[in-house]
């Protein structure tokens, strides 16, 4: 099955990369798709003031540099994927990238960039819940089972 | 790998079983499934009424009602599946029953019996939510 792992940059997002990893050391046979969106650049910020930021965005730079930190996680369990930078409105463009890599389910943190403490679920994520075609597992911050996926930890149930 | 699925009977309920059948690589890696569902508990100034084993006896048939087709579907392709059933406030049963199993993932409905199309989740999916630190799968 192919699954769509979108993160944001923030530590957050990251988690889902971490559940993901942990199914796949527990035997899960799955392929990846990582994808970060860029919310797209206006007109009016490139022509007035095209500050460093604007203009990293408009290289797809922050995509990049947003998506690493998930890239290296990936890396470091050996497990192949698909990574996707895309310029867009977040919660429509996460779905609509599923359903281009014809993804079987969606895994995303809880919460990302924008998080309020009090938010059970951030904006994105439930926008995508909302919406989305396929099933959509929701990681939650600040789990520690996956700590126990090293050699010498033990079997798995 | 542990997976927990919670189920009601609501249609929900099957879309659940429906992708698991469509999607096998996700169950594949555990050796049986658990299956949990919540009945809610008669209350206590009904209760005064009725003897033990009658509440009981309407527990365990409120349980199967929702177990059978569920164990039925399961059996028929032979997955492996533990069943358990517990009486109480079904939010409170499930992430209850995921932390303590310490369940890699849970798996629910968006939604069960009352749900409201317009809605992201019902209550019960959104306490579970709330309460449950396992990531958990919502199907709509």
């Amino acid at each position: 099955m192919k699954i769509l792992l979108p993160v944001d940059g923030s530590e957050h997002s990251l988690d889902a990369v971490r559940h993901a990893i942990h199914l796949v050391k527990q035997g899960l046979d799955a392929s990846f798709v990582l994808m970060n969106v860029q919310e797209p650049t206006y007109l009016y910020e490139m022509v007035l003031a095209p500050s460093a930021d604007v203009l990293e965005r408009v290289t797809g730079a922050a995509g990049n540099h947003s998506i690493e930190a998930a890239e290296d996680l990936l890396s470091q369990a050996d497990i192949a994927f698909e990574r996707e930078v895309v310029s867009g409105e977040p919660a429509p463009t996460i779905i609509e990238t599923g359903e281009r890599y014809d993804c079987d389910a969606i895994i995303i943190g809880a919460r990302g960039r924008g998080a309020m403490r009090s938010a059970l679920l951030g904006s994105v994520s439930q926008a995508v819940l909302q919406r989305s075609p396929v099933p959509v597992t929701i990681v939650k911050t600040g789990q520690t089972h996956w700590q126990a996926d090293t050699p010498d930890a033990g079997a798995s149930e | 790998m542990k997976i927990l699925l919670a189920v009601d009977g609501s249609p929900f309920t099957q879309r659940m079983l429906d992708y698991l059948a469509t999607h096998e690589a996700l169950i594949a890696p555990a050796k049986e499934v658990s299956v949990i569902t919540a009945v809610p508990p008669v209350p206590r100034h009904v209760t005064g009424y009725i003897d033990k084993a009658s509440v009981q006896a309407y527990y365990d048939d409120e349980a199967e009602a929702v177990i059978k087709p569920v164990r039925e579907f399961i059996e028929k392709r032979q997955w492996k599946a533990s069943y358990v059933t517990a009486v109480g406030n079904a939010a409170d049963v499930i992430s209850k029953a995921a932390s303590e199993g310490k369940f890699d993932l849970l798996m629910m409905g968006s939604q069960g019996h009352s749900a409201i199309g317009s809605l992201v989740m019902g209550s019960v999916t959104a306490r579970v939510m709330a309460h449950c630190a396992t990531p958990v799968l919502i199907v709509r």
